[in-house]
């Protein structure tokens, strides 16, 4: 225990989870769960190390001594492997799914991570990725201009290339499907899949803005909500019936977390002054639901796909939205393919590496989380592994081809696509 | 019991309060809201936020919920059965041991110190007169019987934390002297037990059935055969209050202690497991 002052803030974690940072019992479940833990054998980085030392820094802050001196503080190597476990984590949810006492560990994660950025324990990497997106407003180095540059390889495009002041439906594209090129395919799927089944849609262009995750994940609670501010206004004055999104994490945050902020916003009794106060007026949908739900009208004309085809569960559309069963339906749909399933499966699915930040704060350990994922659909027998995030795909395709696989990495609209072209070779 | 006893207990027992409330207290430093409390609300304040929350709930559909939360998710761990089966084992052990074994005392106690005080006499009520009754078989043997549980569960939680393969350091300092606290009750009961049977020359038939004790007796008799009756009762006062002293500091440090998991666990457990039953419900009816 050194004498210095103790910076920890607890108000930078809400009441539910410091009352779950006491109540966790050190059991271990999470550590044998947990997909950083089993890429690196480093228990310096385990949720159960991660959340003793936690508990430890408040404890002792907020002891009778350590109220008094306010002086009562971790060792620096404590608080440097503190700061190193709490960013060298995916943020995958998998820690909580058995945890004996249901303990909402992510949040303690998101929070923990926020409490260490306001004392400025973070990798300076995410300093450079805040930068970026309070300037860019994206996850890139590009302009927010060039958003929608992938669209310009898409057939048939109009002048406008979509970007309409009305529609019914708002395509949320995401940063990494917008300026990666690895992931292109994506959108462009997409637009061809709304075009065959005459969707009146719209993107938003340079309006649509980072959903602010990767400020979440990094600590920056205020700016996610001046984005989330700028997001909702923006499709809300489109006035479209759905919103649909092909990043599950842009999904989730849609769909759980803007309502969440919203709400909290519109409780008088902890927030007199709402920045936040626009409603969701249109439904949000990830690609999966709404593909499925086209398919299901008789949209699509699907044609074989002859392939033994596994399914690999995003952590954001999975663990944290609950859909696991749509994806699986949808890839049932197509004529000749053979399903598999992965070893592990729904909410058990483990982690491609690539949530969180992690990438930004540690590739290589992003990339032997990927290695185990992807040993586990080399040993299924697939022939191609669907997923229905441009993340998955893009760490899965990239660890598949470090172990020589030919297995294929797709999104769910590509092999949609694939089918109702009859290009699936 | 004397007076000094009561005031002591009573003391003791506002400390266990006092020390939850201080341990509470870092859990109000936090936020209602997860974005962030803008307006400065008090802890007290939040306090009664909650406390109005859990009556709401309690007074609704959701009453179900929770008894269900609270049977499966902090009474008996199928989460953990499921995951860990040894640990759960261990768990059980310890945890219905002590549960019992303090309901087991408090009964015992009205018994004998407050129930007699209200008019109450030997001979109305089997129950009662079995409660009250240290040599009563079947008290013996249900106190011993919990004492034997606690112990191989403390033996075993302390086999495992030093065996285990894994290389993470579960085992803390706070676990470490948890047990010593809960093996130190055990031993200085079965103290207590022996010395009263030595000292009241219990006969065979009455002793065999606090087992414990009795076994602990007959070794404490080859060790020193002469001592008188008298002797033995000396000891007897004297284990009797190194247990009930002990009893009083476990008390008091339960609230710092890993044991404070049983209260601070189970109100997690119950509001997540209650949260994630009505979201389940809510994903079922279509209505997220």
């Amino acid at each position: 225990m050194e004498k210095t002052k103790n910076k920890i803030n607890a108000k930078k974690f809400t009441i539910s989870e410091l009352l779950d940072i006491q109540g966790c019992t050190r059991c271990g479940i999470c550590t044998d769960l947990c997909c950083a833990y089993a890429a690196s054998s480093d228990v310096e980085i385990s949720p159960a190390k991660k959340i003793s030392l936690l508990k430890k820094r408040l404890d002792y802050k907020y002891s009778l001594l350590g109220r008094i001196t306010g002086q009562r503080e971790l060792p620096e190597k404590d608080l440097v492997e503190l700061e190193k476990a709490a960013f060298q984590c995916t943020l995958c949810g998998r820690c909580e799914t058995e945890c004996p006492v249901n303990l909402g560990l992510k949040d303690v994660w998101i929070s923990l991570r926020e409490a260490l950025t306001e004392e400025g324990r973070y990798p300076a990497n995410l300093e450079m990725l805040k930068n970026m997106l309070l300037k860019g407003k994206n996850i890139s180095f590009e302009t927010n201009e060039t958003r929608v540059d992938w669209i310009n390889q898409v057939e048939g495009i109009p002048d406008d290339k979509y970007i309409k002041k009305s529609a019914e439906v708002v395509y949320f594209v995401g940063c990494v499907s917008s300026f990666s090129p690895r992931v292109f395919k994506i959108p462009r799927s997409m637009v061809r899949l709304f075009q065959i089944a005459g969707v009146d849609f719209a993107l938003m262009g340079e309006d649509e803005w980072c959903c602010g995750f990767p400020l979440l994940g990094a600590g920056f609670k205020e700016e996610a909500i001046q984005f989330a501010e700028h997001n909702i206004e923006s499709v809300n004055k489109r006035g479209a019936k759905y919103l649909v999104s092909s990043c599950p994490t842009c999904f989730h945050v849609w769909k759980h977390i803007y309502p969440e902020m919203a709400k909290a916003q519109m409780d008088k009794f902890t927030y007199p002054d709402p920045v936040l106060s626009d409603k969701l007026n249109f439904k949000v949908l990830q690609e999966v639901q709404f593909l499925y739900k086209l398919a299901c009208e008789g949209k699509f004309k699907l044609g074989p796909v002859n392939k033994k085809i596994a399914y690999h569960d995003p952590c954001d559309l999975g663990r944290s939205s609950g859909i696991y069963d749509e994806p699986r339906e949808l890839i049932k749909l197509i004529p000749g393919v053979e399903f598999i399933e992965l070893k592990h499966i729904r909410e058990d699915s483990k982690c491609c590496g690539g949530g969180g930040n992690l990438e930004a704060a540690s590739p290589e350990l992003s990339a032997g989380i990927a290695k185990i994922r992807a040993q586990e659909i080399i040993d299924s027998g697939a022939d191609i592994v669907i997923s229905s995030c441009q993340q998955c795909v893009r760490t899965l395709a990239g660890a598949l081809k470090k172990e020589k696989s030919k297995i294929k990495a797709m999104d769910i609209s590509e092999l949609l696509l694939e089918s109702i072209e009859g290009t699936a070779e | 019991m004397q007076i000094h006893y009561w005031i002591i207990h009573i003391l003791i027992i506002f400390g266990l309060i006092g020390g939850l409330i201080f341990k509470a207290t870092t859990i109000f430093e936090g936020n209602i809201n997860k974005f962030g409390d803008r307006k400065q609300v008090s802890k007290w304040g939040k306090f009664w936020h909650y406390i109005g929350k859990f009556f709401k709930n309690f007074f609704s559909k959701k009453f179900w919920f929770i008894v269900l939360a609270i049977f499966l998710d902090v009474l008996f761990h199928f989460k953990l059965l499921r995951e860990k089966p040894l640990k759960w084992f261990i768990h059980t052990l310890m945890f219905w041991g002590l549960f019992l074994l303090f309901i087991l005392s408090v009964l015992s106690g009205l018994a004998v110190e407050i129930l007699p005080a209200f008019g109450y006499h030997p001979g109305t009520s089997w129950v009662i007169d079995m409660l009250a009754d240290m040599d009563n078989r079947w008290t013996a043997l249900f106190n011993d019987g919990l004492n034997a549980m606690i112990t191989i569960g403390v033996l075993l939680a302390l086999i495992k934390g030093f065996v285990q393969k894994k290389k993470i350091k579960m085992f803390e300092m706070l676990d470490v002297v948890l047990i010593c606290f809960i093996g130190f009750i055990l031993v200085s009961g079965w103290f207590t037990e022996a010395s009263r049977y030595l000292a009241e020359e219990t006969p065979y038939y009455i002793a065999k059935f606090g087992f414990m004790g009795y076994w602990l007796s007959i070794i404490m008799k080859a060790i020193s055969p002469s001592s008188s009756p008298e002797i033995w009762h000396i000891w007897n006062r004297a284990w009797w209050h190194i247990h009930l002293t002990t009893v009083w500091l476990s008390f008091l440090y339960i609230p710092f202690s890993k044991l404070s998991h049983v209260i601070f666990s189970s109100v997690a457990a119950s509001v997540n497991s209650l949260e994630k039953r009505l979201k389940i419900k809510e994903l079922l009816n279509g209505k997220d």
